[in-house]
């Protein structure tokens, strides 16, 4: 196992973008906190075996966000979410149709839009072909449109 | 607004919610990682709201005697049925270690307990509501709360908490002066006693976990002794008792598991805790496209754990129940994992071959095996050839999941 003082060094260094990134792919502040926390666990456990510690965290970060509703605890069934907020009326309403796209359609939105992504890359975090990706986000841009209409 | 302003709106929005994101607090891991980091485990999905479950066919292996006396019960050996879990009349309540929460908030135990309080009592602090932690480990807590005046004491109790899923929950509380005594699940009907050595009446409820009265099960003003007996579903409950008509705050709330749904008894057998049995079942509300392995005791189902996707960055193995001598761990691991091997510190093994289930044999596998109760051991997730993967320290009372 990686000392934990490495493994502190690279959560200081990638955390906020983690967060970013995990609020965006999951709605949700508080469970990005638990998905960027449960990332770091896994990485502090395989440090010693991974190259590339930006990208496998990123990595962990999407799969453990594509679980993240399924894995909410009865916990947090009781907790109030913590949904981010901007206090521009344009950038709320659409984080709101955002936040209820199905879950892949938002990830494919993210991975493209947010982290500019190219849709082979985005499939490969998605588990799916490039067409696949781009179809999500093709289906997620539209149902948007319909929402904000 | 065309599709390239639609794109626009959308990067924007991102990257504004993205910059408003909060990342500030935590600068460091949380101390309490790195014991997690050796003993995390999952017991993440609310798999109590099942309904009823279609059996599947896993099979298991479990051995629970040291690897040089080993008793197997293999698929092969064992045979598979759809008879529902067994029905024994078992006493429930609160386990600091397996409890499931009643309510959560964020920060540390000492600031749940004061939302907890804010949340029950309606003019918190007042009438001069104090409580104190008098018990706070990394994984539980106890903390007592008081009422009272220049006069004295008036009412109290004590609050339990435990950490789920990384966050402080109250998984029961109690008043001094309310009793609950014959709590038990029986035949999926939940029974109870609750008296009182006090004047005022007696308000009983059992709630869903949206806080929603089960049908019949409101005894508002109820003469004392108030004897509750309503059939439960699949979903956890709790059981609400107050005082009411007088001054006195009181609050008395239990969570209870009904237990665990039909399903295929995949293994069963004694432990020295009991009976317990090895459960499969599937589409079940509420828990997507995840096969489900379930663990039932005498009946009363303990904290399930889902195979996910089988890539997950983790094993989840924990304890699922424990008496004073011995420690039951169930758990999913990857598809990678052959079997899972506890060493003792004083060099005994115990080991577990891992099953797949049927309907997603590449994605996670479920494994059992009972120890006898030490403070910590070394699991082992090991290949078919035999190569260590990865190893964790487990602890009795470790971190466990919601």
């Amino acid at each position: 196992m990686l000392p934990w003082t490495e493994v502190d060094a690279v959560y200081r260094r990638l955390r906020p973008d983690l967060l970013r990134l995990a609020n965006l792919l999951t709605g949700s502040e508080s469970m990005a906190e638990d998905v960027v926390h449960d990332a770091f666990l896994g990485f502090a456990r395989h440090a010693t075996t991974v190259d590339n510690p930006d990208g496998y965290l990123r990595t962990s970060v999407v799969n453990l966000s594509r679980t993240a509703h399924r894995r909410r605890g009865r916990a947090e069934r009781l907790t109030p979410e913590r949904v981010t907020t901007t206090s521009i009326p344009e950038v709320d309403e659409t984080w709101a149709a955002l936040r209820r796209l199905p879950e892949r359609q938002r990830a494919a939105l993210v991975l493209r839009f947010y982290e500019d992504l190219s849709f082979d890359a985005v499939g490969e975090l998605l588990g799916c072909p490039a067409a696949t990706a781009r179809s999500l986000a093709h289906r997620g841009l539209a149902r948007l449109k319909e929402t904000l209409r | 607004m065309n599709d390239l302003e639609l794109e626009e709106r959308v990067r924007r929005t991102l990257r504004t919610v993205g910059d408003h994101t909060p990342v500030s607090g935590e600068e460091s891991l949380p101390r309490y990682s790195e014991a997690l980091v050796a003993s995390r485990r999952r017991w993440a999905i609310p798999v109590g709201a099942a309904a009823a479950a279609v059996a599947l066919v896993i099979g298991a292996v479990l051995l629970v005697q040291p690897d040089d006396d080993v008793r197997v019960s293999s698929p092969s050996s064992s045979t598979p049925s759809t008879s529902p879990p067994p029905t024994a009349v078992v006493e429930v309540g609160s386990d600091v270690i397996m409890g499931g929460p009643i309510f959560s908030a964020n920060g540390g135990p000492e600031e749940v307990v004061d939302a907890y309080l804010a949340a029950r009592f309606p003019d918190y602090p007042e009438p001069g509501v104090t409580s104190e932690l008098v018990e706070a480990t990394d994984f539980v807590a106890r903390a007592s709360w008081a009422t009272g005046d220049d006069s004295g004491r008036l009412a109290g109790g004590t609050i339990q908490l435990r950490r789920i899923a990384d966050r402080w929950t109250v998984i029961e509380a109690t008043t001094d002066e309310v009793h609950v005594e014959n709590l038990a699940v029986t035949d999926r009907r939940l029974r109870a006693l609750l008296t009182s050595t006090r004047d005022e009446q007696l308000r009983v409820e059992v709630l869903d976990l949206d806080g929603n009265p089960l049908p019949g099960s409101d005894r508002s003003g109820a003469v004392r002794p108030a004897g509750i007996d309503v059939p439960l579903g699949l979903d956890p409950v709790v059981l609400r008792a107050q005082l009411v008509g007088g001054t006195m705050l009181s609050i008395t709330e239990i969570y209870i598991d009904p237990g665990a749904p039909t399903g295929t008894v995949l293994a069963e057998g004694q432990w020295q805790g009991g009976a317990w049995q090895i459960l499969a079942a599937d589409n079940v509300p509420r828990l997507d496209d995840s096969p489900c392995g379930w663990v039932a005791l005498d009946g009363l189902a303990q904290s399930p754990t889902c195979g996910v996707d089988g890539d997950g960055v983790f094993h989840a193995l924990g304890p699922v129940a424990a008496d004073e001598d011995h420690t039951l761990y169930f758990g999913s691991v990857g598809r990678e994992v052959a079997s899972v091997r506890i060493t003792l510190p004083d060099g005994q093994a115990f080991s577990a071959e891992s099953v797949p289930h049927p309907t997603n044999p590449d994605g996670a596998r479920f494994v059992a095996i009972g120890v006898p109760r030490v403070e910590s051991a070394e699991a082992a997730f090991l290949a078919a050839d035999g190569q260590v993967l990865d190893t964790v320290t487990i602890q009795p009372a470790g971190a466990l999941g919601g």
